[in-house]
């Protein structure tokens, strides 16, 4: 069965590269743009991993991690950060409120993206 | 006191005491002699009355002793028994049946007789009855009995016999007496003073006792020796008196002298004693008195002379001519007022003499206070000039932007600006004349403790200290300002530090403005970074599915792709010298495995040293090296080393990388070495700035930013250690850094990218 993904990312080029990228791979890619949005389809669709940026409107990816942690429908689901570089205190915090990793989106490419995800997921 | 008062009242006081001691001593002596005499004469009165009355009843025992041994004793016999004695009043036989069977009285014979009262008091077989009153002639009487054949032979004497003994007042003077009283206390002698008496009167003196219970307690009392007293007779009056008993009548003799009668004398000795002091006295008052008399009379005329010399008659003679001591004083007195009187003509002169030097001198004096008007005058001149010098100086300083106090070497403040004022709130009254330590505080912004060492050290050092970044000040109303500025040593011509003058300014501007460019740098870099991150991910992306396009095309793309990722280095380097410049890095020590941390980065570089054909070694000695350091830190350093030695190093050269323990510092050496192109000896003073390169490296690498070794060297000193190099142009370089290996922890901003 196809492993979904769920990328909460504001910035629509870096979301849909990320996406293609993915969908490359063979993976199920579903889009939120901000942190509410994200945390409802979270609810509903429940998918095997999820990315999540940090800076965003509305609801910011450290309270939407907060959120899902705090949920136990959905608690489970590995939650990966996504972000770009500058603030280090805040990435490693993620880690400590439940998130399974995090990616410096300027220090990363997609492709290395892709195959740490597919590694969390355990797909060779 | 007067002399002759000195002289004669001690002398008589004496006379007085020594008189009245002696008369008073010998007045009691006279009367304890008295005394003494009386009481004997009254016991040898009462010892040979008493031997006489003893003596006339041992008779009487005899005489009726002798009667009992005749036979037949007829009433003819007892009377002729009777006659021969005197003091017999009857003789009589009475038989058992208590008759009278014959008498020397006719009238007696059959009459009933208590036989009982007889047949007391047996001494030596003969029984003697007490005075008693005779039931024939009513005359006081005694009886002695005794057994003859079966008859009783009783002898009544007439007690009156004895009357003159007692009556006797020989020796006794007009109060004295003498009585017998018997065994129950009763008078059976007639008293002077009471008449009819006999066995009437119970005598309960205190003698009369005395003598009654002598005669009670002892048995055996031939040889008593009688004691005499004064106490309160019969009578009431107080006496002098001794008693004896008679031991065989169980009698008591007793003989009285009235104490008033027989101390008489001794009143007389009291007032001619007391005459005769008066009189020596009177004659020792007016010898001691004519006695001081001639010893003060030439005192008194020395006074008399004295006040007249006193007066001012100089020529005035005591002269008194005695030839005692009084005298010779008198005389050397009266060479003395000579002496004296010259010498007063002498110091006349003189005074005369130095009142005129005294007026010459006060001549001169006045002269210099002239003088000395004049110069005050010039100094006030002076003082004017260094008071206008002194107001420039202050309206300088209270003209001056920033706040400027001034403390003396005791640290108490002399200057204190209007700047100053409305920096701290404090006015200039609140401040002058006080240590500044108890007025201004200030701070350490983070962790609030006190920082004074600007100041402080200007002092110790004597040289200009800088205000440490982020310092409060605690203003008058307990709020806060941030300051900044510095404090300067004031030293006198000798050099020595006499003060320190510091300036500082209200940093609020300054700090708010310093945040907003902090924000702003934190802000622009993630504004930037989310389309380079576009950028770079797009072109992946096209680089990817690029196969399709020609050559150029897709080397357009990759240029795109490093550009992008340049400037996101670049934006990495600028947050980096932001936050240091800013003082915002914290330090978060973490244990690091160095030698696994610094291999795998060097084996990120792989494809660059392939590229160039570098050879890059790895000296793993020692084979772990476990650390507490700030891992963003470390990171910087090393990679910012050994990616400029790949820069810079031409191909197929060499870097060699090595890491030294040193365990007794607690530290290790991190050391680069490359063969590269060096830098220039100019450059080498100021490599470490900002913005600076080697003038060599722009031909090699025109992209670099000048950020590098500043950084490094900025995060070399955050993390408590040393950087250095060895550089040969063209030949390579070495570097050498130094860090402990536990870094302190720092709080208060972000950590490097």
């Amino acid at each position: 069965m196809e492993k979904s993904v769920l990328i909460i990312e504001d910035e629509k080029i870096l979301s849909n590269t990320i996406k293609d990228e993915l969908e490359d791979e063979g993976l199920v890619v579903l889009q939120a743009f901000d942190g509410e949005e994200g945390l409802k389809m979270t609810k509903e669709v429940k998918p095997d991993i999820i990315l999540l940026d940090i800076i965003m409107p509305k609801l910011d990816g450290i309270e939407t991690l907060k959120a899902i942690k705090a949920d136990s429908t959905i608690k489970n689901i590995p939650v990966v950060i996504l972000t770009v570089h500058g603030d280090l205190e805040k990435i490693t915090n993620t880690i400590a409120l439940g998130a399974k990793a995090y990616f410096i989106k300027d220090q990363q490419s997609p492709s290395e993206i892709s195959a740490a995800i597919k590694n969390i997921l355990h797909i060779s | 006191m007067k002399i002759k008062t000195k002289i004669i009242l001690p002398i008589i006081l004496v006379a007085v005491i020594v008189l009245s001691t002696a008369t008073f001593y010998s007045y009691f002596f006279n009367v304890n002699t008295l005394n003494t005499s009386i009481g004997e004469h009254l016991n040898t009165t009462v010892s040979s009355r008493s031997h006489h009355i003893d003596t006339f009843i041992e008779e009487l025992i005899g005489k009726i002793k002798i009667a009992a041994t005749q036979e037949n004793l007829t009433n003819e016999k007892l009377e002729k028994i009777k006659n021969s004695n005197r003091e017999f009043s009857e003789v009589f036989l009475v038989n058992l049946d208590k008759k009278i069977i014959k008498s020397s009285r006719q009238e007696s014979i059959g009459l009933d007789c208590s036989i009982n009262d007889y047949l007391v008091n047996k001494k030596d077989n003969v029984y003697m009855r007490d005075a008693y009153i005779s039931k024939i002639n009513e005359e006081p009487s005694i009886a002695i009995a005794i057994s003859h054949n079966k008859d009783i032979l009783i002898i009544r004497i007439n007690l009156e016999i004895l009357n003159d003994v007692t009556t006797n007042k020989t020796g006794l003077g007009n109060t004295g007496e003498v009585y017998l009283i018997n065994s129950a206390g009763y008078t059976i002698t007639p008293l002077q003073f009471s008449e009819d008496t006999f066995l009437k009167t119970k005598i309960e003196s205190k003698n009369a006792k005395s003598c009654l219970d002598t005669l009670k307690n002892e048995t055996e009392h031939t040889e008593y020796r009688g004691g005499s007293a004064i106490y309160t007779n019969y009578k009431k009056i107080e006496v002098m008196g001794s008693y004896h008993p008679l031991s065989i009548m169980n009698w008591c003799i007793l003989a009285e002298i009235d104490k008033s009668e027989a101390l008489a004398p001794t009143k007389n000795l009291l007032k001619f004693s007391i005459i005769r002091i008066l009189i020596i006295l009177f004659i020792f008052f007016i010898l001691t008195y004519l006695i001081a008399r001639t010893i003060s009379k030439p005192i008194i005329i020395l006074s008399q002379g004295t006040k007249i010399i006193k007066n001012g008659n100089l020529d005035h003679k005591v002269g008194t001519n005695s030839k005692d001591e009084i005298g010779s004083l008198s005389r050397d007195f009266d060479e003395m007022t000579v002496a004296i009187k010259k010498s007063q003509i002498e110091i006349d002169k003189k005074v005369k003499e130095q009142t005129r030097e005294i007026i010459e001198k006060q001549k001169d004096i006045e002269n210099q206070q002239e003088a000395i008007l004049n110069v005050l005058e010039d100094v006030e001149n002076e003082k004017k000039k260094t008071e206008i010098e002194r107001d420039k100086i202050d309206a300088i300083l209270h003209s001056i932007g920033d706040g400027v106090f001034v403390v003396d070497k005791d640290k108490k403040i002399t200057i204190f600006n209007n700047i100053a004022e409305q920096i701290s709130g404090f006015n200039k009254e609140d401040v002058l004349g006080k240590n500044y330590l108890d007025i201004l505080k200030f701070i350490h912004e983070k962790d609030r403790t006190p920082n004074n060492d600007f100041i402080e050290k200007a002092f110790s050092l004597g040289k200009i200290q800088m205000m440490k970044n982020h310092t409060l000040l605690i203003k008058k109303d307990k709020s806060e300002v941030p300051v900044a500025d510095s404090s300067a040593p004031i030293k006198d011509s000798a050099g020595n530090i006499i003060g320190c003058i510091v300036v500082f300014r209200d940093a609020t501007a300054e700090r708010k403005a310093e945040q907003i460019k902090s924000d702003f740098v934190s802000i622009a870099s993630h504004q930037l970074r989310t389309p380079l991150t576009g950028i770079q991910w797009v072109t992946e992306r096209l680089l990817k599915h690029s196969t399709a396009l020609p050559e150029k095309e897709q080397q357009y793309i990759k240029d795109i792709n490093l550009s992008s990722k340049r400037l996101s280095t670049l934006v990495d380097s600028l947050l980096n010298v932001s936050r240091i410049e800013g003082g915002k890095i914290t330090i978060k020590p973490e244990k690091i495995e160095l030698i696994d941390f610094i291999k795998s980065y060097l084996t990120e570089t792989n494809p660059l040293t392939e590229a160039k054909n570098i050879s890059l070694k790895f000296n793993t000695h020692p084979e772990n090296l476990e650390i507490l350091t700030d891992r963003s830190g470390i990171r910087n350093i090393v990679q910012s080393l050994v990616s400029n030695a790949i820069e810079y190093t031409p191909e197929n050269g060499n870097i060699e990388v090595s890491v030294e323990d040193n365990v007794e510092k607690d530290s290790f050496l991190f050391k680069i070495k490359d063969t590269g192109i060096g830098i220039p000896s100019k450059n080498q003073a100021t490599i470490f700035d900002k913005f600076t390169r080697g003038e060599n490296a722009q031909q090699v690498k025109t992209d670099g930013t000048g950020f590098g070794l500043y950084i490094t060297k900025q995060t070399v000193d955050l993390l408590g250690g040393k950087i250095r190099f060895e550089s040969i142009e063209n030949e390579g370089t070495t570097f050498f850094v130094t860090l402990p290996k536990i870094s302190k922890a720092k709080e208060g901003g972000k950590s490097f990218v």
